[in-house]
Formats: C-alpha cells, sequence, structure tokens
C-alpha cells in the first residue's frame, strides 16, 4: 500500500478500503474479478475498446443524415479535451471496465454501497440505520431491473461483446439506477462523448446550427 | 515577489471590480486587485462551448461533489460578469428588510434621502443609481426580441402568466447568442470592461492568474489582523493578457483584505486560511438557485440560439411558490447534454434543433445548514455539498407542470425536460400534450437523472448581526478578524431573491463608498 516515497497515498488507500470491504461478500468469481478491478491499474488497451464502443452506441454512426465524422475523431477529442490518461481520471478508467463486466451489475460491491452509503451521510446527514433502509432498498431495485434485462436478452458477460439493442438496455440500466455512482457513470459518458462529437463543424451542418457570427448576418 | 498596498480586493468580478473602482475613485489608497483566472479581451473570445472553458472555475466542469448539480462560475477577469447572459434585477427592496428583521442587517437603507452610517448620500437607490447608469442597465427594443423569447411570451399569455421584459447590461447588442461563452465584441457591460476599466485608470493594479491560498493573521483569538495574504501566480494562458509579474510565489501585505472571491472560492480560502469558525457555520447554508430547463419542439424553424439570449422571464410565481421562469437557449454542446437518451432518438431529437424553443424555471432555493462549501484538503479543491430539500423538490414539480403546460401553449408539438426519470407511464418526461404535463408530479430530481445546474451560489460567508449564523457583521467584515471583509454573493444570508448580479455590485458600491468614508476604522 505504500507509494515509492513511502506515504500511504489517497488512491492506494481507497483500493485497500475496497479490498477490505469485500471480504465476506458476493460470490467467488464476481469477488476476484472486481478485486483485480480495484487492485490493477486500468490499461488504455482495456478502457479505450470499452469506450469506442460506448461512442458507436451513443452516437448513431449509420444514421443517413449522421455527419461525416467517425468514432476516432470523438476519440480524438476526447485525447485533447477530457484526457482519460490523466491521474484524477483513473476513477473513470475503473468505470469502464466495470461497466463492461454486464454480471457485476447485479453483485452487492462494497465499493458502491460504501460510496452511496457516504453520499448519504455527507448530503443528507441520515443515521445508519436509515442509510441501510435505503441502500436494501437501491439493492432490491437494481435487482429487479437487472432481472428484467436479463429475461429479456439472456446470460451476458460483456457489454462490448452484447448486441446492439442489448448494449442499449444495459446502458440504460445504469441510467434507472438507484445507486448515484452508476447514474454517473452514465451520465458522464453520455456527456463527454457527445461533448467530442458535437464541438465538430460537420455535426453543427447536420443539425441546422451555423456556428460562429458572422456579423455580416445582421446586414 | 512582495507587493505592499493599502487595500488588497481579492477577486475581480460583480463585487471586486465595483469594489476596486470605487475605493480607487473615492480615496488615495493604493489598490491591489487580484484575479485567479486570466485577462482575456473580448477579442480573444472564440464563440465555442469548448473553446471557452478557460473562462470558467474548474475548466466549466465544477459541480456538486456528486456530480449531480453543474455550478458554473466565471474564474477570469470579470468573473460571472463576463460569462453571464446580461440579466438584471435590482435588489428587492422586501428581501433586504427581511434580513433586516431576521437576521439584524442593519443600515442598507433603502430610503434615497437617508445618510447610512453618517455618510452624506450613502444609501442603496443612490448605490443602485451609479451601477445601473454605468454598466448601461436597459430593456432591449422590441426588435431584438428572438422567436425563442416571444414563444416563451405566448406561452405565459396563453396560460395566464404574466411576463416581462428582462432589463439587461449591453451596450448596441448585435444579437451574436454568444454572451454565454464572453461577449466577442464588448458589447456586454461587466465589470471588465466597465469598472475595472475605471480602477484602472485611477491607479488601481490587476494581478491575474493569481491563485490566493492564504490570508495571514497577527493576534490571538479575540484580537486577531490582518496582515497580508499569500498565493501564486501561474504561468497566464496563451489567450490570457500577460503578467506584470513573473509565475511564482507572492506575498502581499495590506491594511484591508477585501475577499470578493464569490460563494465558493470566499469560504474555501476562510477555510484554508484557519479562520475563526466556532458556531460551524462557515460554508454553511449554500444558496444555488437550482434551475431545470423545459425543451418544446416546434413546427417551423425559429431564431432560437441568434439574438439576445433572454429578453423576457416571468415572475408571475415568485411571490406565492418562490420560482421564476426565464428565457434561455443554448448552443449545441449544451443542447445535446440536455436532450434524454442516446444513439438514434436523441439524434433525430437533435436534428429538430431549428424548430427547438426553451426556457428555465429558476428556484429561489430554501436555505439550509447542511447544503455547504466545504474545503477539501485531500484534493485541495472545494467541494460543493447540495441537496434539494422536499419543499423546494416540490415547488420546482409544480413550476416544471405550469412550465410544460406553458411550452404547450407557445404552440411547441412535443415537450421534454432533460431528464432519464420515468413519470407516470411515460419512460421519460416527453410529452406529447399538454394533459400528460401532470406527470411531473412524479419527479424526484434525482442527481444524474434529471439535469439542474445552478450558476448563481450565494450566502456561504453570511452577514447576520444578531444572528448566529453571520460570521460577517453588516459592515462585511469579519467578526472575528479585523480588517478582514468578505463583500460578495456569499455575504448574502440567504437568496438574494432574483439573479444577483445587481444586487452584489450595488452591495459593492455601497461598501466602497462606506469603505471611503470610514477609512479610519480600518487604519488607513
Amino acid at each position: 500500500m505504500l507509494s515509492d516515497s513511502g506515504h500511504i497515498s489517497r488512491r492506494n488507500f481507497l483500493k485497500a478500503i475496497g479490498i477490505l470491504g469485500l471480504s465476506s461478500c458476493a460470490p467467488f468469481y464476481p469477488k476476484t474479478r472486481f478485486i483485480h478491478l480495484l487492485t490493477n491499474d486500468p490499461h488504455p488497451d482495456h478502457y479505450n475498446p470499452i469506450l469506442r464502443s460506448l461512442i458507436n452506441l451513443v452516437l448513431p454512426f449509420d444514421h443517413p443524415n449522421f455527419p461525416a465524422i467517425t468514432p476516432e475523431t470523438v476519440l480524438k477529442n476526447i485525447g485533447i479535451h477530457f484526457p482519460l490518461t490523466e491521474e484524477r481520471q483513473e476513477p473513470f478508467q475503473r468505470a469502464f471496465i466495470l461497466f463492461n463486466d454486464i454480471q457485476l451489475y447485479k453483485e452487492q460491491l462494497p465499493a458502491i454501497i460504501d460510496e452511496e452509503a457516504k453520499l448519504f451521510r455527507e448530503f443528507e446527514e441520515l443515521e445508519k440505520l436509515e442509510i441501510q433502509d435505503r441502500i436494501n432498498e437501491f439493492i432490491k431495485h437494481d435487482q429487479s431491473l437487472f432481472d428484467a434485462f436479463e429475461k429479456k436478452h439472456g446470460y451476458l458477460t460483456s457489454f462490448m461483446d452484447a448486441l446492439k439493442n442489448a448494449q442499449s438496455d444495459y446502458f440504460n440500466l445504469w441510467s434507472q439506477s438507484r445507486f448515484n455512482i452508476r447514474r454517473m457513470f452514465f451520465n458522464s459518458a453520455k456527456g463527454v462523448i457527445n461533448a467530442c462529437a458535437y464541438c465538430q463543424e460537420e455535426m453543427w451542418d447536420a443539425m441546422g446550427y451555423a456556428g460562429h457570427f458572422d456579423p455580416k448576418e445582421n446586414r | 515577489m512582495r507587493l505592499k498596498c493599502d487595500i488588497v480586493i481579492i477577486g475581480s468580478g460583480a463585487a471586486g471590480g465595483v469594489l476596486a473602482s470605487t475605493l480607487a475613485e473615492k480615496t488615495d489608497k493604493k489598490i491591489l486587485l487580484i484575479e485567479k483566472g486570466g485577462y482575456y479581451e473580448g477579442a480573444t473570445i472564440v464563440q465555442e462551448e469548448l473553446g471557452a472553458r478557460h473562462l470558467f472555475a474548474d475548466r466549466g466542469t465544477r459541480g456538486a461533489k456528486d456530480g449531480s448539480i453543474a455550478v458554473r462560475g466565471g474564474e477570469c477577469v470579470g468573473g460571472g460578469t463576463t460569462v453571464n447572459v446580461a440579466l438584471c434585477f435590482d435588489p428587492i427592496e422586501s428581501v433586504w428588510k427581511r434580513w433586516k428583521s431576521e437576521y439584524g442587517i442593519d443600515q442598507y437603507s433603502f430610503d434615497p434621502a437617508s445618510n447610512d452610517y453618517g455618510i452624506s448620500g450613502l444609501n442603496m437607490p443612490n448605490a443602485l443609481k451609479h451601477v445601473r447608469e454605468r454598466i448601461n442597465i436597459h430593456e432591449p427594443p422590441d426588435d431584438m426580441v428572438n422567436d425563442n423569447n416571444r414563444l416563451f411570451a405566448e406561452g405565459c399569455q396563453s396560460e395566464g402568466v404574466s411576463h416581462k421584459k428582462f432589463e439587461l447590461n449591453m451596450k448596441n447588442c448585435i444579437g451574436c447568442g454568444f454572451c454565454a461563452v464572453g461577449c466577442k465584441y464588448d458589447r456586454k457591460m461587466g465589470t471588465m470592461i466597465t469598472y475595472i476599466q475605471d480602477a484602472i485608470q485611477n491607479g488601481v493594479e490587476v494581478v491575474h492568474n493569481c491563485h490566493i491560498e492564504k490570508i495571514q493573521f497577527s493576534g490571538q483569538n479575540g484580537s486577531k489582523k490582518t496582515t497580508g495574504i499569500q498565493g501564486e501566480i501561474v504561468e497566464a494562458h496563451d489567450k490570457s493578457l500577460p503578467n506584470k509579474y513573473p509565475a511564482g510565489p507572492i506575498s502581499i501585505s495590506a491594511g484591508l483584505i477585501i475577499v470578493a472571491a464569490g460563494a465558493v472560492e470566499a469560504p474555501s480560502l476562510l477555510f484554508r486560511s484557519n479562520h475563526p469558525n466556532p458556531n460551524d457555520t462557515l460554508g454553511r447554508g449554500l444558496i444555488l438557485h437550482p434551475s431545470l430547463p423545459i425543451i418544446g419542439v416546434q413546427d417551423k424553424k425559429l431564431v432560437n440560439y441568434r439574438g439576445i439570449t433572454g429578453s423576457m422571464y416571468s415572475d408571475h410565481f415568485y411571490e406565492s411558490h418562490g420560482f421564476y421562469y426565464e428565457c434561455l437557449f443554448g448552443h449545441p454542446i449544451y443542447a445535446a447534454g440536455m436532450v434524454p437518451g442516446f444513439g438514434t432518438p436523441h439524434f433525430d431529437m437533435i436534428l429538430k434543433y431549428p424548430q427547438i424553443n426553451g426556457f428555465g424555471v429558476m428556484l429561489v432555493d430554501t436555505p439550509v445548514k447542511k447544503n455547504r462549501v466545504v474545503w477539501d484538503t485531500y484534493s485541495q479543491k472545494p467541494e460543493i455539498i447540495y441537496r434539494l430539500t422536499v419543499p423546494d423538490k416540490d415547488r420546482l414539480r409544480i413550476a416544471a407542470q405550469k412550465g410544460v403546460e406553458m411550452m404547450f401553449g407557445s404552440g411547441a408539438k412535443e415537450v421534454m425536460l432533460p431528464s432519464e426519470e420515468p413519470v407516470g407511464p411515460l419512460m421519460r418526461p416527453h410529452f406529447n400534450h399538454r394533459s400528460q404535463a401532470v406527470h411531473c408530479k412524479d419527479l424526484q430530481f434525482r442527481p444524474h437523472q434529471t439535469q439542474i445546474t445552478s450558476a448563481h451560489c450565494q450566502a456561504t460567508v453570511s452577514m447576520g448581526e444578531d444572528h448566529e449564523t453571520g460570521i460577517l457583521n453588516s459592515r462585511c467584515e469579519s467578526k472575528y478578524v479585523k480588517n478582514l471583509m468578505v463583500c460578495d454573493s456569499s455575504s448574502f444570508p440567504d437568496s438574494c431573491g432574483a439573479n444577483p448580479m445587481v444586487s452584489i455590485m450595488t452591495m459593492a458600491r455601497y461598501q466602497g463608498e462606506r469603505i471611503s468614508g470610514e477609512l479610519a476604522r480600518y487604519d488607513l
């Protein structure tokens, strides 16, 4: 847990919390995968393909009116405006890998539960028992969403490997989750992808937006 | 780098710019005006959403700690007045009167014949008059009202809701529609091109790209006094004017320190400086004026993103329910963020952009202690902790329902809210008929499911003579540290009741005149 400088970094501290929190929960295999996710630094080769799949889902490149921009253009813009390689983006990098593992959605992952409990404490100043009740309700809600998803699409493991309609329903699950952190991922991923597409003049042309003002317009 | 002055003002926005100008006009003191962001003249503005990120706090990504509410704030010379949409509301007399009765706020007389603190002509109407003239507050002519605003007025009329024209601080606006990313043509009369220019002409020195880390105090509890500030000048962004001083640590000694850094940065600076906080009130009671956009789709093309962004509003429900409707519109990235969903349905809606009209609900939120700004020592950043209260959610539901009905009244064929929340039988609040507006009663305003925005942070270092939450007295002076003032939106005891720019500027003009008449109080 010690960094090279000998100090406990916040990052390592959070990793440790996540691992300790896992000690008595969740079935073995998801637990192992989740520990792996928490303890290994995400590599661009792992999260970029997931991001690329999400770009293909959020933006309808096959739409007849969609302009001639490519996922590469969007990826390039993300690299310029919201570089995922920055250390402060590490939670976002991990979230992509967590997101890709469809079966982890139904697991009671301590890191997510702890984060939600922390929000209840900080934002709403709720007591422990009330927090537990709310979280139990959230777990139930998300499990029922996932059950309905699995009933429709069958047992799926990877977002990247799923068919597009399953990908779409799965991404929607994240927007409908009771857990803030899942909704946050939905919102952030959608927001970043859209920002890095709709900054392109080709998009402006397609949507009928003239862009920069030319004072001659008023003459 | 070590500098010395009589008065240092931290923050160059609505308050800081006016304070600097007023003090320079009325005294012969050496004044420094410090700004964390850069100095971006109109010619550097690029009229692009991503291209304007350097003008904003956290490069436009500032929000509540859980990311649930985007909290816009200008971080550049002129502060919020550089990047707002020029909407002007005079200070509301009934609010200031309530502050007197609830918080014991003294003076701030609304009688134009008053001489507050025994200073000739010191009163709110005189201060307001100066502000109104200097920033050219006026109603726009009818021919500057674009389709988006005209439809808003029609929607109000159809529902029997009164509406008005905004007053704006503009001069010869050419209607480019890019107010919110800074005015390229210097037609918006923010402090950068008005009060700060006056201040510079009267000898004020502006130090920008300068982050103030701490205020230094001498003495013990009960007799603490400011001695100066310390911070760091950073390299200027390539679009900024260059700084007179090189990048590196800076220390400034000053007789009087005035913090005017806004309701997020001001409490943060006080926390970092270990300012006394005996009642745990510093940073608490944060007001955000949460805003909820309402989006309509008309059956014809409109002039929506060109022209004056906001020229119409309604205060019909202000007295009864505490909210406004304000006409606003967004450029493509904002629009793509507000339209719910993704993929083909989302893009199909974006293709209707030329037919879209919009306005927003602005809620005057209830002050509660748990909504607050804190300083996070790990990340070395301010954290905004905010949740809508239950009564505020109730009012926002009423506002949303009425707003949807008004949007249909304007002729919209579809109306939506920026939300992924299921309401009634609907997967999302996306309505095809006026009668469906009733489903707004199911909105929960869950973070990251319904998009709420804010640009009006207030009340985190509040005044209050006989109220336990008051960190400041009515002169905006710290009750615990001599010669330290906080004078900006954070000084308000709670919401000023409307878009705050003119209230802030009026208070700053008033306080600038008061300080000038009471220099001996600060050993100046």
